[in-house]
């Protein structure tokens, strides 16, 4: 056990130690996108076959909703340095919300905890709300868009 | 001859020096000597799970020990700890650990573990500490059984096992394009480690080896990194989090749900458990086995 314990407090030392050296040598700040078909790109490296009628990017460039042909809606969120992509369509369980001037998109899924968008034309925020309601099954933390 | 109990742990005494060097590439990678990409939350939560996979060893670890030194003491024949038994039990161990690590690409039970430790987008140092916090109740530990029942000494098994991780500790980099031909024709090299971290259809399910090559090419899993087409790290369906417990855990909460699902007779729900990661049983989901002919359909037509 208390070698157990040794390596627990190597382990915590060498978290801080690496905050610190990130902290020091500050890592450059993550990308955003410059405009829409930036974003399309995103999401047709991971889903070739893809097939966009509308699209939104969201106003920091850190996020951004397809509106696919098939009724589905892809979402591309920033993570770190990644992005992370996915198709939202009734499989999905997401709820909604408005929070300010950002679209928030919550998930059941367990690995995908949230995704926020910030929009600030109202009626885009709302327009793209009701698109994913209509799509995706409601969560139980849905709200009114 | 050795006495098995006055054995080191070799892992103990080799993670000062895999802190070492993972600070080492880090600094360089930060200041573009070499090529490494490494993100601060990335690595923290690399960090913050191998705490917890050590925490978990500590607690689980011992859980199948049982059946391993029930073979010990029904074993066949007396071998002697000596340097030419590490040797065979060394070769005999990674053997082990090929099957262990293809099975735990082979099917949800094991993949859940497992999955903890493909689940970063990065390919540096630190993501050799991103381990598994539930290998241990998995059951794969049994798979030492025919060591043990073959009369190596358990502590002898968990020697080699321990060289074998720690072998497995400098293949987890990028700064390193190729080495000699019959280095990389021999032993697991980055560029091998590199394809088995390929979420690229082409390098799904591949090079399992833990230190010798020459299993995946007897078994015919080896598949070499192509020039043409860059690795590109993580799994098939990314996750969006780098909190180490939704890491540790995410594949159990899906499987989970896959087999909560209503109306489903048992043999689908057995292999939703035991089949191979993105069985289902309404064909919502893809194997690796049908992305990889997918990509094979699409490469030959494109020629």
């Amino acid at each position: 056990m208390n070698a157990v314990l040794f390596v627990l407090a190597v382990n915590l030392a060498v978290i801080l130690a690496c905050a610190g050296l990130f902290f020091l040598l500050r890592a450059p700040p993550p990308d955003a996108m410059p405009d829409p078909p930036a974003l399309l790109a995103v999401f047709h490296a991971e889903y070739p076959d893809a097939r966009p009628c509308d699209s939104v990017l969201a106003d920091d460039g850190r996020a951004g909703l397809i509106w696919l042909a098939d009724g589905a809606v892809g979402l591309v969120a920033g993570a770190g340095r990644h992005w992370r992509v996915r198709r939202l369509d009734s499989v999905a369980q997401c709820a909604t919300r408005i929070a300010g001037e950002a679209l928030v998109l919550r998930f059941r899924d367990f690995a995908w905890p949230s995704a926020r968008l910030v929009l600030c034309d109202a009626a885009v925020r709302r327009r793209w709300c009701e698109r994913i309601a209509q799509t995706t099954t409601p969560d139980r933390f849905q709200e009114e868009c | 001859m050795m006495s098995p109990s006055s054995l080191p742990d070799p892992t103990l005494l080799a993670a000062p020096f895999f802190i070492l060097f993972m600070m080492l590439e880090m600094g360089l990678a930060v200041r573009s000597r070499v090529r490494a990409d490494y993100e601060i939350r990335d690595t923290l939560s690399n960090l913050a799970v191998s705490a917890g996979s050590i925490l978990m060893v500590g607690l689980i670890g011992g859980l199948f020990m049982g059946g391993v030194m029930f073979a010990w003491h029904h074993r066949v024949a007396d071998v002697p700890t000596t340097w030419w038994s590490f040797l065979l039990c060394f070769v005999l161990d990674d053997l082990r650990y090929y099957w262990f690590h293809r099975l735990s690409h082979c099917s949800r039970w094991f993949w859940a573990a497992h999955v903890v430790h493909h689940s970063s987008r990065h390919y540096n140092l630190s993501v050799a500490f991103r381990q598994s916090w539930t290998t241990g109740i998995t059951g794969t530990a049994l798979m030492n059984i025919p060591l043990a029942a073959l009369g190596f000494h358990p502590a002898l098994i968990a020697f080699a096992a321990s060289v074998n991780l720690i072998y497995q500790f400098w293949v987890h980099t990028e700064t390193i394009a190729r080495l000699p031909r019959w280095f990389e024709y021999l032993f697991n090299t980055p560029s091998h480690h590199r394809v088995h971290h390929g979420r690229n259809p082409r390098y799904l399910d591949a090079n399992y080896a833990g230190v010798l090559m020459i299993w995946d090419r007897m078994f015919g899993s080896f598949v070499p990194e192509a020039a043409e087409e860059p690795v590109r790290y993580g799994l098939v369906h990314n996750i969006g989090t780098f909190n180490p417990l939704r890491i540790a855990f995410h594949e159990y909460v899906a499987l989970l749900a896959d087999l909560r699902q209503r109306g489903l007779s048992l043999r689908q729900r057995l292999g939703y458990l035991l089949g191979a990661p993105g069985w289902s049983h309404d064909g919502r989901y893809s194997t690796s086995a049908v992305l990889k002919a997918a990509d094979r359909r699409t490469r030959e037509q494109a020629r």
